[in-house]
C-alpha cells in the first residue's frame, strides 16, 4: 500500500518535471547559450563595432543591390 | 551610405526603451554566430513592414492600426489600379498596359514599414541607420521626407533649383524658418484614419491660414484686401502671389530594364511659374486664380507595355492645381507691384505654353488656360 502511494507521488513529481523542463526547452532557454563561444559574436558586438563590421564587409562584400537607372525627375 | 556606417548601432542607443530590448524581439536571427550569415539567419531587416501586424504594434497600436489608410503606405491615388487618377485617360482596350505600369513601377514607390520615417533613411534610398538606431518621433527633413520627395520638394524647399527667369531662394519656413515638414504635416495626418485618393483630399491637409490669420493686420495690406478674400474680384490662392518658380516635368514613361526591374524617364524638367484659372472650384479650394505645374504623364507613359493606352488625355488638365514650397514674402508677382502680374503675360498659362501639345492635351487644359491675362491698372490703383 504504501509502496503505491509512493510511486504514485514519485510519478506526479515526475509528471510535474517533465513539464516544467518542456516549457523551459519550449521557451527557448534551456537551449540558448548564455555566453558566445570562442569566434562568435552577438548581434551588438558586431554592431557597435564599426572596424570589425569594415573588416566582415571586406572579407564578405554584401550583394549590390539590384536597381534600375532612372532618369530625369519624377 | 557606407555599409558599415548605415548598419552601426550608437551607444546611446541601449539606453533608450528599444536599446533594452533583445535584438531578436524585433529581428529575429541568431543570438551567436561566427558569421554573418548564420548570425542573419531568419532575420527580418524591416520588422515594421506589415504595420498592424509588426512587432510595433503591440506598443504603438494606435498608429500601426491607421497608418495602412494613408497613401504613403500604397500610394492609391498614383498606382492603384482602380482608384489611380491615371485610369480616368486610360483607354479602355489599353486597360491592361496601364494595370501594368501601375503596379510593376508606379506602386514600387511607397514607405516600407515604420522604420522608414523613424529610424532610417528610406529604403526606397536603400535606408541606413539615421541616429545609429536611435529611434526619433518626429522624421527628419533632409534624412527622411526629402530622402524620396527630392525632385519637387526639396529643391523647392531648400533652394536647390533653378530658373531662367529669376533667382531662387529657399522657403522663408526652411530659411531662415527652420521649420521641419512635419511642423505643417503632422503625426495625426501622416498616421492616417481618414480614408481619401488624393493628398489634396486630406480634410488634415495643412492650409497658410492654419498660421497666417486672415485678421485685422492680414488686411491691412492693400493686395491682401484685393486679391486674398472670397468677395475678391479675383480671388487667388496665396501661392499665387508668394510662391517663386517651381518644378514642372515632361513625358514620363515608365519601363522595365533587362533585368526586369522598374524605371523610369522624364523628357525634361524644369523651373518655371504659372497661374491658371482654378479648374476644380472645391470647399476647400476656393479661389478664382491658382498656381498649377505641369505633370510629367503623356499619352506615351505606358507605351513600354502596349501602345495606345492612354487614349483619353483630354479628360483631365495636365497643368494642375499646385501647392509649392517654395514660398517667399516677395516674388516676381509681388516685387513690381500690381504690373508684376497685371498685363505680365509670362506669368499666366496661356495658350503659347500649350505650343507642342497634342490637341487632346490642348483640349484637356482649357479649363485652366488664362485667355485674358489681367489688363495693367493705373499708377495710383498700384500704390
Amino acid at each position: 500500500m504504501t509502496n503505491k502511494i509512493l510511486l504514485r507521488r514519485l510519478a506526479l513529481v515526475g509528471l510535474l518535471a517533465a513539464a516544467a523542463l518542456a516549457a523551459v526547452v519550449m521557451s527557448g532557454c534551456s537551449v540558448e547559450p548564455v555566453v558566445a563561444d570562442e569566434g562568435e559574436y552577438s548581434c551588438i558586438q558586431c554592431h557597435t563595432d564599426r572596424e570589425l563590421l569594415k573588416a566582415d564587409l571586406k572579407a564578405d562584400p554584401q550583394p549590390v543591390k539590384a536597381k534600375a537607372v532612372s532618369a530625369g525627375e519624377g | 551610405m557606407e555599409a558599415d556606417i548605415a548598419a552601426l548601432v550608437s551607444p546611446e542607443f541601449f539606453d533608450t526603451v528599444h536599446g533594452k530590448m533583445d535584438c531578436r524581439y524585433c529581428h529575429n536571427g541568431v543570438k551567436f554566430a561566427k558569421t554573418r550569415a548564420v548570425a542573419h539567419e531568419g532575420m527580418e531587416p524591416l520588422p515594421s513592414a506589415t504595420y498592424a501586424k509588426s512587432v510595433c504594434a503591440p506598443c504603438h497600436k494606435k498608429i500601426t492600426d491607421t497608418f495602412a489608410t494613408t497613401l504613403h503606405a500604397d500610394t492609391r491615388g498614383v498606382s492603384s489600379t482602380t482608384t489611380a487618377q491615371v485610369l480616368k485617360r486610360a483607354n479602355p482596350a489599353g486597360m491592361d498596359a496601364v494595370k501594368q505600369g501601375l503596379t510593376k513601377n508606379c506602386d514600387t514607390c511607397h514607405v516600407s514599414g515604420c522604420g522608414d520615417c523613424h529610424v532610417s533613411r528610406p529604403q526606397f534610398n536603400d535606408g541606413g541607420f539615421v541616429k545609429g538606431h536611435v529611434f526619433y518621433k518626429s522624421p527628419n527633413s533632409l534624412n527622411n521626407c526629402m530622402g524620396c520627395h527630392g525632385s519637387r520638394i526639396e529643391k523647392e524647399y531648400t533652394g536647390k533649383g533653378e530658373s531662367t527667369k529669376t533667382v531662387l531662394h529657399a522657403d522663408v519656413h526652411w530659411s531662415p524658418g527652420g521649420m521641419q515638414c512635419t511642423e505643417c504635416h503632422t503625426a495625426k495626418w501622416m498616421h492616417g484614419g481618414d480614408v481619401y485618393d488624393a493628398r489634396y483630399d486630406a480634410p488634415q491637409a495643412p492650409k497658410c491660414p492654419d498660421c497666417h490669420k486672415q485678421d485685422t493686420a492680414f488686411m491691412a495690406v492693400k493686395m491682401h484686401a484685393q486679391h486674398a478674400t472670397p468677395e475678391s474680384k479675383a480671388y487667388l490662392q496665396c501661392q499665387v502671389c508668394h510662391a517663386q518658380d517651381y518644378n514642372n516635368c515632361t513625358s514620363c514613361h515608365v519601363a522595365l530594364d533587362k533585368n526586369k526591374l522598374p524605371f523610369f524617364e522624364t523628357k525634361s524638367s524644369g523651373f518655371d511659374f504659372n497661374i491658371g484659372r482654378n479648374y476644380d472650384k472645391t470647399d476647400s479650394k476656393p479661389w478664382d486664380f491658382i498656381v498649377v505645374r505641369h505633370v510629367p504623364v503623356f499619352e506615351g507613359t505606358f507605351d513600354f507595355y502596349g501602345k495606345n493606352a492612354l487614349t483619353k488625355m483630354d479628360a483631365e488638365p495636365t497643368w494642375k492645381y499646385a501647392t509649392p514650397h517654395s514660398i517667399q514674402r516677395v516674388t516676381r508677382q509681388t516685387k513690381k507691384g500690381c504690373s508684376s502680374c497685371h498685363d505680365n503675360r509670362d506669368i499666366f498659362l496661356t495658350e503659347d505654353d500649350l505650343a507642342g501639345l497634342t490637341s487632346d492635351e490642348v483640349k484637356a487644359n482649357q479649363p485652366v488656360v488664362v485667355n485674358r491675362v489681367p489688363q495693367g491698372v493705373r499708377n495710383s490703383e498700384e500704390e
